[in-house]
């Protein structure tokens, strides 16, 4: 398990948990990113934002880039 | 026949998720009229349109775009308290058929609400390039209510649409239970509505109680202060926290196993609806951005397009400042000075005041406009949250993220629409000081009194001396938001958190939809006071304390020098101004520019005799600036007041406070600037 901000750009990897208040979880579930969730990391500045890709099996599946404060607050597992 | 009571007019919201074509569908909808105003007690935008469907009217009223209805965001509060508490007859719920999940976990919170609502379908067009094909009918027959699929671009399905919003404006039922949350859940709603339905019941004839019941679990603040508001509402609340106290021995994190609920349904609606009729491969839009997003690419990529943003803004316009001037500062203003029939005082605040007044804000307008125009471009297509992203490693550095380059880059512009666009920034303390440091993005006002110092002191090193005050501008900017953020707004952000929508091709209306609001936002705040602003000067120049001076003071610096704007000349050049070594003239120029940026090159025109054309030559033949005092005049206009406009709409983003601090921290800022250039010049032994 490793924050999201040092994940690897291109890797698939799945929300284990959310640290953080209930605000920041209530952004991130509107938004789709949500334990058991899997991500794509399209796009990563180490000490910087993320983009990812919130995986759908069916559709489009939407990109999101999300701040270094809050990526370290959303820990993955690759997979 | 007597006469048929007339029916009465129907109330509709209109309800989408960010990128939704919510916009468009309202424009479409109200042809593009609107009144914009504030959310009673916030300065989140309200816009109202009317739509005549046969001979009803129906007002449309835009609500905030969310992503759901929490009490999280103010835009969500402000959402569903309309939907709740004005009770519309009617709620348009926009949903992104490129984007389903996140729309229509919004479309589900509202049903969940009560609130009669029907579903625009919209950019199926965008989602059938994408390779999937949506069932509207079964998302009807899912959702309990009915939907229009729309191509709100092309108007495509809008006439479907006003027709059933007149069907269903008469009322129609909602579905309340659309989501299953398990029977330990829903055993636990049934007994809060029972609570409810005991203990508050004025409350139940104004919310729907299952929503109430599931908001409580879920431990909404915002709710929770509501149904205090009852007598009876805190024995209420006493209860819930015993039930979901015993729900928590049971499920550990209560409000995180209602959304993934929430989810479950949203995902079985999606793979029941959707079919996927091209295999996913490859898109544009990763392909753009492997490279527009890339952290060394990218940054080229952004100041490419940049520059192109500037370059295009300046080149278009020049033919049209050019002709404006010339007809409107020449053949207007020489045509009334000419007329016999006024006094040659009327002629000359005619053609001095009002036709000058109104020249310099049209003289600016062309550049603006393009610059605007271009900026829609980018913005629509998407790019603009891609450089968003780029900056936000940097930004992050000075307690700002990345969201706050687009009110910057707007700056660039006028100030004035830079500091409303603070308005998307979420966060408060980000929010405050996004628009104290916008006024430091040096606005396209600033940029003729740098070209005219530049080419009268630094000739062939005119143009790098120019870009010196752009870096300037953005490093001042870093900086003061650092300052601001440590010891204004403390207290950490909420966190960079952008969608980044597919590329699209820019849609011509809502460019040039988003291209007049800004324009208009110039326009009238700047136009006015601009304006107010240059007659005023017309009155200072042309009396003095001996009383009227004539007309000719405009044309004599004789003259002028005994005029009250040459005495306030005077008083600054011998007292403040007198260590940076600026003349009278100079001095009156800045005074002047307090009102407007726009008015400093001109009036150093005025008072040295000669045109805007002959200036730089003017200015370098009598010396008025050495390199350093000249490079410090630069440096002042860059960060002092930038027009009365922008503080006016500090004041009324922020209030009267804000705007005085931020005068303040201006005001000082370039004179200690100014003085440091001096003296390191002094020192060094420039000058």
């Amino acid at each position: 398990m490793m924050p999201l901000a040092f994940a690897r750009p291109g890797s698939l990897v799945r929300v284990i948990a959310i640290r953080g208040g209930q605000g920041v979880h209530a952004k991130l579930r509107s938004l789709g990113i949500m334990e058991g969730r899997l991500l794509r990391v399209v796009n990563l500045m180490y000490g910087g934002p993320v983009i990812v890709e919130i995986v759908n099996d069916v559709g489009p599946s939407p990109k999101v880039a999300l701040g270094f404060g809050i990526s370290t607050k959303i820990f993955v597992e690759e997979v | 026949m007597s006469i048929e009571k007339t029916r009465k007019g129907f109330v509709v919201a209109l309800a989408g998720v960010p990128n939704s074509g919510k916009s468009s569908i309202f424009n479409k909808l109200t042809g593009g009229k609107a009144w914009v105003g504030n959310w009673p007690g916030v300065t989140i935008e309200k816009k109202v349109g009317t739509l005549r469907l046969d001979s009803v009217e129906v007002e449309v009223v835009d609500l905030p775009g969310i992503y759901g209805l929490t009490a999280y965001s103010l835009d969500e509060i402000i959402a569903r308290n309309f939907i709740v508490e004005e009770n519309p007859d009617l709620v348009i719920i926009v949903v992104n058929a490129t984007n389903l999940e996140r729309s229509l976990y919004l479309a589900l919170s509202i049903l969940e609400l009560g609130a009669n609502a029907i579903v625009a379908l919209n950019m199926i067009d965008l989602a059938r390039e994408q390779g999937i094909e949506i069932d509207y009918q079964k998302l009807s027959e899912l959702l309990g209510v009915p939907v229009v699929p729309t191509v709100a671009v092309t108007g495509s399905g809008l006439q479907n649409l006003k027709k059933l919003i007149l069907e269903r404006a008469k009322g129609g039922k909602a579905r309340l239970n659309i989501v299953n949350y398990g029977d330990d859940v829903e055993n636990a709603i049934k007994k809060v509505e029972e609570l409810l339905k005991s203990n508050v019941p004025e409350l139940l004839k104004k919310y729907p109680s299952r929503w109430i019941s599931i908001k409580l679990l879920e431990w909404d603040e915002d709710v929770i202060r509501k149904v205090k508001s009852y007598a009876g509402g805190d024995e209420v609340i006493r209860e819930v926290e015993r039930i979901r106290a015993e729900l928590q021995n049971k499920i550990e994190d209560l409000e995180l196993y209602m959304t993934e609920r929430r989810y479950q349904k949203i995902l079985e609606i999606v793979r029941s609806i959707v079919r996927q009729i091209k295999p996913k491969g490859i898109t544009w839009t990763d392909l753009l951005d492997s490279v527009l997003t890339h952290r060394v690419l990218g940054v080229f990529s952004a100041i490419a397009v940049l520059y192109m943003l500037f370059r295009f803004a300046f080149e278009i316009s020049t033919p049209f400042v050019d002709l404006f001037s010339l007809l409107i500062n020449g053949y207007l203003h020489d045509w009334i000075l000419g007329l016999k029939l006024l006094p040659p005082w009327l002629a000359s605040l005619l053609a001095d005041g009002i036709v000058n007044g109104v020249g310099t804000v049209l003289s600016f307008l062309p550049l603006i406009t393009m610059f605007f125009l271009g900026l829609a471009f980018l913005e629509d297509v998407g790019y603009m949250t891609r450089i968003a992203y780029l900056v936000d490693k940097v930004f992050s550095k000075f307690g700002l993220s990345g969201k706050t380059v687009i009110p910057l880059v707007i700056g660039f512009g006028c100030n004035v629409p830079a500091v409303m666009a603070t308005r998307a920034i979420e966060d408060e303390n980000e929010r405050k000081t996004a628009a104290l440091i916008a006024p430091l993005a040096t606005c396209s006002a600033r940029l003729p009194v740098y070209m005219v110092i530049a080419y009268a002191i630094f000739k062939r090193a005119a143009g790098g001396v120019v870009l010196s005050m752009y870096v300037w501008s953005i490093t001042l900017a870093l900086l003061v938001a650092l300052a601001l953020r440590k010891f204004v707004f403390k207290g950490s952000s909420t966190g960079f958190v952008m969608e980044m929508p597919p590329y699209i091709m820019p849609r011509p209306d809502i460019i040039s939809m988003k291209m007049w609001e800004r324009t208009k936002k110039f326009l009238r705040k700047a136009g006015t006071v601009i304006l107010i602003g240059v007659v005023f000067i017309w009155l200072l120049s042309v009396t003095g304390p001996s009383g009227f001076l004539g007309v000719n003071a405009l044309s004599s610096p004789e003259l002028l020098e005994h005029s009250w704007a040459g005495l306030l000349g005077r008083v600054f050049s011998e007292t403040v101004f007198k260590p940076l070594g600026w003349d009278w003239r100079t001095s009156v120029a800045l005074i002047f520019g307090f009102i407007a940026k726009e008015i400093v090159v001109g009036t150093m025109a005025i008072l040295y005799g000669v045109g805007e054309k002959g200036l730089p030559a003017t200015l370098a033949k009598l010396h008025v600036f050495t390199p350093v005092t000249g490079y410090a005049f630069m440096l002042f206009v860059l960060i002092y007041v930038p027009c009365v406009a922008t503080m006016a709409t500090i004041r009324s983003e922020l209030g009267s406070r804000y705007m005085l601090f931020a005068l303040t921290y201006e005001l000082i800022l370039a004179y200690l600037l100014a003085l440091t250039v001096v003296g390191f010049g002094h020192l060094i032994g420039v000058s």
